[in-house]
């Protein structure tokens, strides 16, 4: 059942949180940079360190690419639960391919912004504009993950499930806690713009450890399973010799 | 509070708060003037308020007889809201 | 040592759902601490502001929500009791004051929205919507939580008794969409 496989991409989960911050230590964008920033300060942020900013972007959008192999571990524990007709499993794959692309294409526009350092600077300011907006503000199609993860938890009546029940109340609560975040594109201050408190930090925090908790889950299942296929094979072995001997 | 209130107690209770915590903020000024004890008159309404709250908590949602460790997280809860929205103003 | 006599000490509800209700109570601790912070560096703003208000609408609304969490409880009695019939009543009934609550606050909201006043009028205003419109997203999940109670409960091919779990987490959670209202209100309409 490929349980070395799972349990590497079950690590690419916090891997690719981890990386991700790294990426964005090198670029400078902890904190973030401000929406009420007139164009010349935005200007003047990729101007100053257009080298780190550049490569800083080349990691971090490579790191994005690590969240791929968690989404598929993910959906194989998913499916395993639900069965013949796998929906919430199918609808938790849609929702990884779109993450990614929230993830990747605000990395280029931050690229664009890095790019052309000679541009103006309203020019600059609105390809950053073009990146954060919807890197921050794209709640969707994330949001269905941990919906999709607390039914199927739901439904999951086996002894020892994946996601027990309060992985699923978790799952809710982080939905709840991500959904403020979409307002991001009203506010060019306060503690609901990109760079708030209830914009920002909180929904970074609680994603983070999001992947943090569901790798731990998953990984605790994997080994269950291959435990539990390991004393299979034993038994059945153990069978044989008893004819032989 | 050994006693666990009945559901219509509660209401009672609650809707008693309510109407002292809304003379109390509106009715009170008129009647008596305000100046110095306005400050101490919020805060009074927010502790009713955090009385009717606790209500809530321990009698409907039953946490009075819940295990020890959720009814002081949700003590201490009540406590770290009425410091969350007193202290900004005392410092 | 008999212990028949002494009260068990029991989780109400579904374990789980506390990881979810303690979460949000903090998190809307947080969102109260940034409020009365910001109303502290502009109180004259704040209370000019709130002068706008519709203090009625906010008082009815809290009768609304305090009397939907005595129908409720009510209704969890009932269903203690194994009493099916006054349970849905009861729950119905729940459900009916939150559709007052949701229409006082839409109206709320035209009212505002007609005289002029957006999110973006100022800081307090900011607050105001965006502290009752999460409350108010949290009233929408309760009514689909309250929906799916009724549902469950009505369906007479099962006692009543097999749902008692269920129904009590789904009350646990009503009762929070109430507890927050309470301190919203003060808050936004009393808290000067």
């Amino acid at each position: 059942m490929n349980y070395k496989s799972q349990m590497i991409a079950a690590w690419c989960g916090p891997g690719f949180i981890i990386c991700m911050l790294i990426g964005w230590l090198i670029i400078g964008f902890l904190p973030p940079l401000a929406p009420s920033w007139s164009p010349e300060v935005t200007a003047a942020f990729y101007q100053e360190n257009p080298i780190r900013i550049r490569f800083g972007l080349l990691f971090f959008m490579w790191a994005t690419a690590l969240y791929l192999p968690f989404a598929g571990v993910l959906t194989v524990q998913m499916m395993r639960i639900e069965g013949k007709a796998p929906v919430w499993s199918f609808a938790q794959v849609m929702a990884s391919a779109g993450n990614v692309v929230t993830l990747t294409f605000p990395t280029l526009f931050w690229a664009v912004a890095a790019f052309r350092l000679d541009r103006s600077p309203e020019l600059i300011q609105l390809a950053n504009d073009l990146a954060w907006v919807p890197f921050v503000g794209m709640t969707s199609p994330f949001l269905i993950i941990p919906i999709a993860i607390a039914i199927v938890g739901f439904m999951d009546k086996s002894e020892t499930p994946t996601f027990p029940r309060w992985a699923c109340y978790y799952n809710i609560f982080v939905v709840l806690l991500l959904l403020p975040g979409g307002v991001i594109t009203v506010f060019h201050d306060g503690p609901f713009a990109w760079n708030g408190v209830f914009g920002f930090w909180l929904p970074l925090t609680d994603w983070g450890i999001w992947f943090l908790i569901t790798c731990i889950l998953l990984m605790k299942s994997i080994k269950r399973q291959s435990a539990a296929a390991r004393s299979a094979e034993c038994s059945s072995l153990s069978d044989g010799l008893r004819f032989v001997v | 509070m050994n006693i666990s209130l009945s559901n219509n107690a509660v209401y009672f209770w609650l809707l008693l708060l309510s109407a002292v915590g809304w003379w109390l903020s509106h009715e009170y000024f008129a009647v008596l003037g305000g100046g110095e004890l306005s400050v101490y008159i919020s805060v009074g309404v927010l502790i009713l308020s955090l009385l009717k709250v606790r209500l809530i908590v321990m009698n409907f949602m039953e946490i009075k007889s819940a295990p020890r460790l959720l009814k002081f997280a949700f003590e201490t809860w009540l406590l770290v809201v009425f410091l969350a929205i007193t202290l900004p103003s005392w410092l | 040592m008999d212990n028949a006599f002494l009260p068990q000490r029991r989780i109400p509800g579904d374990p789980g759902v506390w990881i979810l209700i303690l979460g949000d109570l903090l998190v809307f601790a947080l969102l109260f601490f940034f409020f009365t912070h910001d109303h502290a560096s502009s109180r004259e703003l704040f209370n000019s502001a709130q002068g706008e208000l519709n203090q009625a609408y906010g008082v009815i609304n809290t009768l609304f929500l305090l009397t939907s969490s005595w129908c409720i409880a009510t209704a969890l009695k009932s269903a203690q009791q194994g009493k099916r019939e006054r349970c849905v009543r009861f729950t119905l009934a729940t459900m009916l004051f939150g559709v007052g609550f949701i229409v006082v606050k839409l109206l709320e909201y035209v009212e505002k929205i007609k005289s002029g006043i957006t999110i973006l009028t100022n800081d307090f205003f900011m607050y105001y919507f965006m502290l009752t419109g999460i409350h108010f997203f949290h009233v929408m999940i309760g009514m689909g939580v309250l929906t799916y109670l009724c549902l469950k409960v009505r369906n007479d091919q099962s006692p009543v008794s097999d749902n008692l779990l269920l129904f009590e987490t789904g009350a646990i959670y009503w009762h929070m969409v109430d507890l927050l209202w309470i301190v919203i209100f003060y808050l936004l309409y009393l808290m000067s």
